[in-house]
Formats: structure tokens, C-alpha cells, sequence
């Protein structure tokens, strides 16, 4: 049983992780949490390579891609004239075969607009335009699926889009998945 | 009926992400949490290199583990006391004040005090023995008195 919680009401949610805590937040917390980035790039030597840094040097990096990314949705949530779609400013297909117009697509969204960027954040778009996040992981490697984190998070997408499924919210909305 | 509206049909009340609230809190205390997190980054390579888990450390330092891990999560606000004693116990320079040469025209010269001293800090640790010492100087900007 999925419960979410509210980021921008009638825009952006995210699946609660415990009472006080979703999966939005818990990015948010910890793309700046130096001691947790520092343990996370001592557990996955192999993922300084892909960085071409040292963990302090890679820790850096995360902490400055997530301070934009938050800032420009915090910009979003804080000016409520801006009703501008998430789509393509935040969000994009994940698969460069769909769009937003097929039902349950599968999107991403990046930390930042650079060339190489490190951060990502999955969801499950619905059809008007509001997304579900559903979880965020740092990059350690090329393609997702080639990380157990990238895999457990398209599992969890998975179950998300077909739980809403099931609840028969493709009557009121197309659900499309989000990969930031 | 809203987007909302329809998500609660499906999951019942929705409640509020504390990120907004957070977020705001922590773009407001942006300036001191940016050098914060640098001197956080800085211990943990430092303790790496000394092979000191974080319970070691907060015994050296006379705190509790729990002290420790707030300080190394980058939003601690630190006094230079502390930075000072961290210093000590690490053995390593962790931040330096530059201070910065102004021409100084000591013939009819006129003295002002400055609003903010003219001073900045590097956080970046260096192996030394010496034991940190601040040194915030109060620097005068001067200028010539053209009527001399």
C-alpha cells in the first residue's frame, strides 16, 4: 500500500516513506548530508571512476547539482502564478520512443541541465500533468539498470504505475513514469 | 475536481512534505551551510587519512558520537572555538584568514574603520603542527589628504 505526501499541491507528490518523511525529502536530505555522500562514494570506490574524482571532490559535485535542483523546484513551489507544466522543465521521457501523450510513460528528470549530470529523481506522471515521485538515486553508472539502486528503483516505479492502475486512475488520469 | 481532489480519492488525506520548510530554512542559512559542509568534508578525508572512526574522534574531542555525526552531516553552525579544538586534536589547519594588503599611504593619511574587515576564510586542511590561531585584523582603508 502506497501513501504520498504533498510537494506542490496539484503538481509534484511523493511516496511517504515513514510518518514525517517521503522519498522527495529524503533526496533532498541527503544530496546534502556530507557524512552520508562521503560513506556512499566509500562504499562504491568503483563509482569514483565514473566521476573522474576523489570522494570529497565527488561529494562536491552532488551537494552543488542538488542545491540548483531544489532551488528551481522551491522557485515553482514558492510562486503559485507559475503554472507553467513540470514537463520538459523538470521532467522527460525516459525513453526517447515516447512522450507525454502515451499513457504510463516512463520519464526522467536531471539534476541539472550541464552536460553530465549525476542526480536523478523517478515518478510516475499522470495525466494532467502531476507527478509522483517515486524515488531519486546519484549515478554511478552509465545506464540504470546497471546498478542494483537503478534496478530497485524501476521495480518501485513499476509497482507504483500499477498500483494507480489498479485503483482505476487511468479513468481519470494517464500514468506516465517519470525518471528524473 | 483538482488533481488533488483525485489523488485522495485514491489515498486518502494527503499530508504535506516538510521539504518546502526545510528547504526555505535552509536557503536563508545557505552562506555559513556552504562552508559548513567544506569543513565537514575536510574532517572525514582527515579522519580517513588517520584511520579514526567518528567514536574515536568524539573521544578525542571530549564529545558525544552523537555530536560528532551532526557535525560531519555539513549543517553545523561551528564556533572557531570548536573549530579551533577540532584542529588541535586533528593536528591539521583547517581554515586560514588571508589577509588582504591595502596601500597604505602613511603621509597625511586619514584612518576609517570598515564596516565589514576586509578579511576571507579558506577551509581546506594542511598538515601542520601549529595550533590554529585567529587572526581577524582589522584593516583601515586610507587615502591621501590632498591639502597636506
Amino acid at each position: 500500500m502506497f501513501a504520498i505526501r504533498t510537494i506542490i499541491e496539484d503538481r509534484l507528490y511523493a511516496l511517504a516513506i515513514e510518518d514525517e518523511y517521503d522519498v522527495f525529502y529524503e533526496c533532498f536530505d541527503n544530496w546534502s548530508d556530507t557524512s552520508y555522500l562521503y560513506q556512499f562514494f566509500s562504499d562504491r570506490p568503483q563509482a569514483l571512476s565514473y566521476y573522474e574524482k576523489g570522494k570529497k571532490e565527488a561529494a562536491k559535485l552532488i551537494i552543488k547539482e542538488a542545491a540548483q535542483f531544489f532551488e528551481d523546484v522551491l522557485r515553482i513551489a514558492q510562486n503559485p502564478l507559475n503554472t507553467n507544466p513540470l514537463d520538459h522543465f523538470i521532467f522527460e521521457p525516459l525513453h526517447s520512443n515516447q512522450d507525454f501523450s502515451m499513457p504510463f510513460v516512463q520519464s526522467k528528470a536531471y539534476g541539472t541541465d550541464q552536460p553530465k549530470s549525476f542526480l536523478r529523481l523517478y515518478a510516475v506522471r499522470l495525466q494532467d500533468g502531476a507527478y509522483v515521485v517515486a524515488g531519486g538515486i546519484i549515478k554511478t553508472t552509465e545506464a540504470l539498470q546497471d546498478c542494483d539502486e537503478g534496478k530497485a528503483m524501476l521495480k518501485t516505479l513499476k509497482q507504483l504505475g500499477q498500483f494507480l492502475q489498479n485503483k482505476n486512475l487511468n479513468d481519470a488520469f494517464d500514468l506516465g513514469t517519470i525518471t528524473i | 475536481m483538482t488533481t488533488h481532489n483525485k489523488l485522495e480519492e485514491v489515498f486518502g488525506s494527503i499530508k504535506k512534505s516538510r521539504w518546502a520548510e526545510e528547504a526555505v530554512a535552509r536557503k536563508q542559512s545557505a552562506t555559513w551551510i556552504n562552508k559548513s559542509q567544506d569543513l565537514a568534508l575536510e574532517v572525514l578525508e582527515v579522519l580517513e587519512i588517520k584511520g579514526w572512526s567518528q567514536k574515536t574522534f568524539a573521544a578525542q574531542m571530549g564529545v558525544s558520537p552523537q555530536v560528532v555525526s551532526k557535525w560531519l552531516k555539513g549543517r553545523e553552525n561551528f564556533t572557531l572555538e570548536t573549530i579551533g579544538k577540532i584542529e588541535k586534536v586533528l593536528n591539521v589547519d583547517l581554515i586560514e584568514i588571508i589577509q588582504r594588503d591595502n596601500n597604505i599611504n602613511t603621509q597625511n593619511e586619514k584612518v576609517f574603520s570598515m564596516d565589514k574587515l576586509p578579511y576571507e576564510v579558506n577551509i581546506g586542511a594542511k598538515d601542520s603542527s601549529k595550533t590554529f590561531q585567529s587572526k581577524v585584523v582589522h584593516i583601515a582603508t586610507t587615502y591621501a589628504n590632498t591639502a597636506n
